[in-house]
């Protein structure tokens, strides 16, 4: 059984509506992201703006979403194991905001300090770099060996800020002791196309 | 024998890798939850059959999309490449990308910069 206050429906749909529609988001998830979910997200943010001409404009909103949904299953402290998969996964949310100018993708998941003070350094180090700099950088970060205990390359963030082609937009919102919620912001214009 | 046929999926590229034509090829897509143990296998492969052979060999990659991690794992491969190819100056890798797909022509440009090894980039159309 449902209990009242956990059944969207009427007023409090059409607030969930509203607000959605007053933030131009055309696409959000919230939630354990195994590879799975990123996949079949990324079918739905690929192929309808394929369908409308725009395609190397949508494989970069592709190419971003992978990134930033692959850091919040690896990298994400909240936690849930997939019931389908038996994995554990980590948890947050993506969106995406079709802007008049541009499109916004975001993501956000919990973070420890640590994690915090690493990707604070990364992505002000990112935006002072030029497309040209950050294509040095990234040559120079993949040719490192991997950290032992990153399932990534330590490459996504710079990846994002270059198909982006614009700086990042980020946030960090103290939540408890070692907690944070990390959000990141890319941008594509649409008139780059 | 070091044969690999490996069906593409949605995340993971198809390879070929037949030493008998000489030839080695990736296609597809890439972007697994776990790059490295989808390229380890691959990367043992080669290593075992290069160390022992040392006839040409031609490898082609013909990538729509991949991701951060995969574009690590197909730079350590390249690199494994030319170790070889130092020795036996028997590697070429041609890079090919879609017109009009500004990304991948860079992303072929920046590792044919990294890797010392006869490296042609080629367009083709869908």
């Amino acid at each position: 059984m449902h209990t009242t206050d956990t059944i969207v429906l009427g007023k409090s749909l059409l607030d969930y509506y509203k607000g959605l529609d007053k933030s131009k988001i055309i696409l959000l998830f919230k939630g354990a992201m195994s590879q799975n979910t990123l996949v079949r997200i990324g079918d739905l943010i690929r192929l309808p703006a394929e369908e409308e001409g725009e395609d190397t404009y949508s494989k970069r909103l592709f190419a971003i979403m992978v990134e930033m949904a692959q850091n919040i299953l690896f990298y994400s402290q909240e936690r849930e194991v997939s019931p389908v998969t038996g994995t554990n996964v980590g948890v947050g949310i993506v969106l995406v905001q079709q802007m008049p100018d541009n499109y916004q993708i975001v993501c956000g998941n919990i973070v420890n300090e640590e994690q915090k003070e690493r990707l604070q350094d990364q992505c002000c180090k990112i935006n002072k770099m030029n497309q040209e700099e950050l294509r040095e950088y990234y040559g120079q970060q993949r040719r490192k060996k991997v950290h032992e205990n990153s399932k990534g390359a330590g490459l996504g963030l710079i990846d994002i800020a270059r198909k982006a082609k614009n700086p990042l937009a980020y946030d960090f919102h103290a939540l408890a002791d070692n907690q944070y919620f990390f959000s990141l912001a890319a941008y594509i214009n649409r008139s780059l196309l | 024998m070091n044969n690999l046929n490996i069906a593409p999926t949605k995340t993971t590229p198809g390879v070929v890798f037949d030493p008998t034509q000489r030839i080695l090829e990736f296609s597809g897509q890439s972007y697994p939850e776990n790059a490295l143990q989808f390229y380890q296998g691959i990367q043992q492969t080669l290593e075992s059959y290069l160390a022992e052979n040392s006839e040409p060999l031609m490898v082609s990659f013909k990538l729509d999309y991949f991701n951060t991690s995969s574009s690590k794992c197909v730079l350590d491969l390249m690199e494994c490449l030319e170790r070889h190819h130092k020795r036996n100056n028997n590697i070429a890798i041609t890079w090919y990308y879609l017109e009009g797909d500004e990304d991948m022509h860079d992303s072929g440009v920046d590792f044919s910069l990294d890797i010392k090894i006869p490296f042609n980039l080629v367009v083709y159309k869908q």
